[in-house]
């Protein structure tokens, strides 16, 4: 356990957690107006809502940190650990952001929180879907097209762009909650996918290849 | 490496076509620019800068990175270093500037420009050039995860966000405030070329430094940054002085002018399908306002060159109305907006509906076009404004001329009452 601590950068990401905290709160209200389609107005994009990306970095690069071959023999449940522990790191940023939020100490504390849930959801389906490396970039692209593209002609998030609407829409954090829940199933059956994956690409024909 | 190894495996070969349609669809729904003016088309197109430079950073990570986890940049070689990454980021930058390049002509041949001005163009190459290579950096120093996902982070947040930051010249420095330029009596401002340019160039050269010390010590890679940090102060000192937007004013001998019945109207190139539509316009304007005993320039120009009242400054749009621009004619007949008014209560405001369209129903403007211009104008204390207009026209010349008089001088002054009736000041 506590080389898979160490391994995993556990402290890192700790901090990593703290400063999205304090970003949110200090410098969470700068606004960048993005230019937006079809209209003069551009989407007004708050950094608190793109803070957690550096924890869906963070913990994605972590789980990049292991062997994978020593890892594959272990006898403690590493795919649970890791999906506990990054699921556990937004859901702690989460309930810090909220509280803050709540206390009137972080502006879009909700949004960030429920952000974070959802990036490290969608961390986790793309490391599944294009790998390890690129999957920590997945969250990042997603946020930086749905800012050039989910805006309406008056500047305002589309209802889709659940990452950018106000935390009131229930919608956005069904969706975060799904995101976080289909790439923790996706991580914790890691291992048996993977057995399935070799056992398929065993059978693919010509034998052997 | 040859050229069929490089179209199978680059990341930036297999992106750039997702990523130039991306930045064609983001543009192509873009409002058009109702003028063909160049430049103003050609940085709109930039406005695709802030997603397709953070994807060449990544995608630049990603090259790194697949040198960094199969062990080749630690490896002796032949060639030089800077020569593997070239090979490795060539097809990124092309990727970007493919994209760069579709976007603007996406801008510029919607509104009927055939050639991009360069300006803008040259900053936004320069600014995915160094992106790509700051990530191809950074992939070569950090984990692949880390560093693909950091580098579009840290280029988003760069490209987007220094706009949203005081002081405003700020977002002068990544090459994508250009697309605020310009509207058609400004032209690029040189700084706001020169200043992203320089930053760009630091951005590069720090990356090529680093790459050449990635197996020295901290302090030498941390010195690698220097050229980052001094670009980045010349480039402030370069653009701290522009303001909201990055424009100068245009060289006025570029305005092409009719004389026509005593009148002299100028226009922009742009504009000069409709110089002979707006010259009779002006003439029919200024023969109006002389038969309503109005003295009135001669000289109609849509430059900055001259001090009213000498000269009457307007402005239009290709897409212009008649009736747009002979209320064009008539708001720029209006005194200038006072100092005072800046500062404190501006009475004399109110009386500005009203002299304007005083001066636009005798330059010539139909009378439907000001009612439909007027209709709803009106407020709790105030009369609307083609109710009292329309009084003060059916009144002789000379009670005219009283009336406009006294509210002009309440537009230049600010403590003055309006006199929003034929009588008396309004109390």
């Amino acid at each position: 356990m506590t080389l898979w601590a160490a391994t995993r950068r556990v402290l890192v990401t700790i901090g990593v957690s703290a400063v999205v905290v304090v970003l949110v709160v200090l410098l969470g209200a700068i606004t960048a107006s993005i230019p937006a389609l079809a209209s003069a107005r551009g989407l007004a994009l708050p950094l608190a809502l793109i803070a957690p990306l550096a924890l869906s970095t963070m913990v994605g690069y972590s789980l990049t940190t292991g062997d994978p071959a020593v890892e594959s023999t272990a006898v403690r449940p590493i795919a649970a650990l890791d999906t506990a522990s990054v699921v556990l790191a937004a859901l702690a940023v989460s309930a810090a952001l909220g509280m803050l939020d709540a206390a009137g100490y972080a502006e879009y504390g909700a949004e960030a929180g429920r952000n974070a849930i959802g990036f490290v959801g969608l961390l986790l389906i793309g490391r599944a879907a294009v790998g390890p490396n690129a999957g920590t970039a997945v969250p990042v692209i997603i946020v930086v097209l749905l800012a050039f593209f989910g805006a309406d002609a008056a500047g305002e998030p589309r209802w889709w762009a659940w990452a950018l609407v106000d935390s009131a829409e229930r919608s956005s954090w069904v969706v975060s909650l799904v995101l976080v829940a289909v790439g923790g199933s996706l991580e914790l059956t890691r291992p048996v996918a993977q057995r399935v994956f070799h056992l398929v690409r065993r059978l693919r024909w010509p034998p052997g290849r | 490496m040859r050229i069929r190894t490089i179209l199978r495996t680059n990341a930036g070969v297999w992106l750039t076509l997702p990523l130039t349609l991306l930045a064609v669809a983001y543009i192509a729904n873009f409002t058009r620019s109702a003028d063909p003016y160049p430049v103003a088309v050609t940085a709109a197109g930039l406005a695709a800068l802030g997603f397709v430079v953070p994807i060449c950073a990544a995608l630049g990570a990603w090259e790194g990175g697949r040198l960094r986890r199969g062990g080749t940049w630690d490896l002796p070689t032949v060639r030089s270093r800077y020569v593997i990454a070239g090979w490795a980021l060539g097809p990124v930058v092309a990727a970007g500037c493919v994209s760069v390049v579709a976007a603007v002509l996406t801008s510029t041949l919607a509104s009927g420009v055939a050639v991009p001005d360069w300006r803008p163009v040259l900053v936004a190459f320069l600014v995915v050039l160094a992106h790509s290579a700051a990530g191809f950096a950074l992939g070569i120093l950090v984990p692949t995860a880390l560093a693909v996902s950091g580098s579009l982070l840290a280029s988003f947040v760069w490209m987007v966000f220094l706009r949203g930051l005081d002081p405003m010249w700020l977002r002068y420095l990544n090459g994508g405030a250009i697309e605020l330029c310009c509207d058609i009596s400004t032209d690029l401002a040189p700084s706001a070329v020169s200043g992203p340019l320089v930053v760009a160039i630091g951005l590069l050269a720090a990356a090529g430094l680093t790459l050449a010390t990635t197996r020295a010590g901290l302090q030498r890679r941390a010195l690698a940054l220097a050229p980052l940090l001094v670009a980045l102060v010349i480039g402030s000192m370069l653009v701290s002085e522009l303001s909201a937007y990055p424009a100068v004013p245009r060289d006025e001998r570029q305005l092409l002018c009719s004389d026509r019945d005593q009148i002299r109207v100028c226009v922009w190139p742009e504009h000069e399908p409709r110089l002979a539509e707006v010259a009779g316009l002006a003439a029919k304007a200024w023969a109006g306002w002389r038969a309503a005993g109005v003295s009135a320039p001669t000289h109609f120009t849509e430059g900055q060159d001259g001090v009213p009242p000498d000269v009457l400054r307007f402005s239009f749009a290709m897409r212009s109305s008649p009736s747009v621009i002979v209320s064009g004619f008539a708001y720029a007949m209006l005194p200038p907006w006072p100092a005072c008014a800046d500062f404190g209560p501006y009475l004399g405001f109110e009386a500005f509906e009203y002299v304007h369209a005083w001066y636009a129903a005798h330059g010539g403007l139909p009378e439907d076009d000001l009612r439909s211009m007027y209709q709803a104008s009106s407020g709790p204390d105030r009369p609307p404004v083609i109710e009292l207009v329309d009084q003060v026209l059916a009144q002789p010349l000379d009670v005219q001329r009283r009336w406009l008089a006294a509210n002009v001088a309440a537009l230049e002054s600010c403590e003055m009452e309006p006199q929003l009736s034929l009588s008396a000041p309004n109390s």
